[in-house]
């Protein structure tokens, strides 16, 4: 049977649900948390990091890590700079 | 092939659908017949899926509702857990408080206040935190390691980054408040000052 799912994808935090039985339910992320911050930093080792982990290491690698992007979606680089 | 050759292969064509066209006609005359016969199977065909069909429903009416029911208590029970391992976690607090109590006795609520004994105030406090420690390693806490190693967004939560004359670069300065995880699960981040390396002059 197909699956309903549900993608909230907000400026600074994001969050999942699927039907189960007619009730949402929001799946929790690996370290528990039931929203993810909308982060993504490329460590200097190349790694991809997401949400709280991006976040963490976001001080220190703030070139390398991109936040707040949904409020450039759909705008040209000319408009964004 | 000659234009003669194909009309005449398209006339035999034809003539053979005509063929076929009456042949089925004659045998549909014949299952007509039949059909004056299968009512009474058809009609019974019906009545046992009708009756297949509201088993089928009424069985359906009843998981939804054992579904529902077995939601509702599996969320009791969750929250009957929770506050159980909850409240067990916190009764071995109590020991520690007891020991903050009597080591906070002689002083007064309010005010200046020096202990009688200094060096023994400070080694009886330093006791209860050991004794606070030993109960967070009994259940199975670590500290994160902190000072010197090298910065891994998995275990620590950078504050900050400031350049450091022996620290290397992005390597673990000094450590604002402790990490603490218990086996691969990280409770709470250490937070940390990284170094840049050594000042730029």
């Amino acid at each position: 049977m197909s699956k309903i799912i549900g993608i909230d994808l907000g400026t600074t935090n994001s969050c999942v649900a699927v039907m189960e039985g007619g009730q949402p339910t929001v799946i929790a992320n690996a370290e528990g948390g039931r929203t993810t911050p909308s982060i993504v930093g490329f460590a200097k080792d190349g790694a991809r990091l997401v949400g709280q982990v991006a976040k963490r290491q976001s001080i220190t690698n703030a070139e390398r890590t991109i936040y707040s992007i949904k409020r450039f979606m759909g705008r040209r680089r000319s408009e964004v700079r | 092939m000659s234009e003669e050759t194909i009309k005449s292969a398209a006339e035999l064509a034809a003539e053979r659908a005509t063929r076929i066209a009456e042949d089925a006609s004659s045998g549909e005359s014949a299952s007509d017949k039949s059909a004056e016969t299968a009512p009474a199977e058809l009609l019974g065909k019906i009545a046992s899926l009708q009756e297949e069909l509201e088993a089928a429903k009424d069985k359906h009416l009843r998981l939804v509702a054992e579904f529902d029911n077995f939601r509702r208590r599996n969320a009791r029970e969750y929250a009957e857990i929770r506050d159980t391992a909850q409240a067990k976690a916190l009764q071995a607090l109590f020991p520690v408080i007891d020991n903050f109590e009597r080591a906070l006795q002689d002083a007064p609520a309010e005010g200046d206040w020096t202990p009688s004994d200094p060096v023994g105030f400070a080694k009886g406090v330093r006791l209860i935190r050991d004794q606070l420690r030993k109960l967070l390693s009994d259940a199975g806490l670590e500290e994160v390691p902190g000072e010197g190693q090298p910065f891994d967004p998995n275990h620590h939560d950078a504050l900050t980054q400031m350049p450091h004359p022996t620290v290397p670069a992005d390597h673990v300065a000094s450590v604002h408040a402790r990490g603490w995880k218990k086996g691969d699960k990280v409770l709470r981040h250490a937070q940390v000052v990284v170094s840049g390396g050594p000042a730029h002059t």
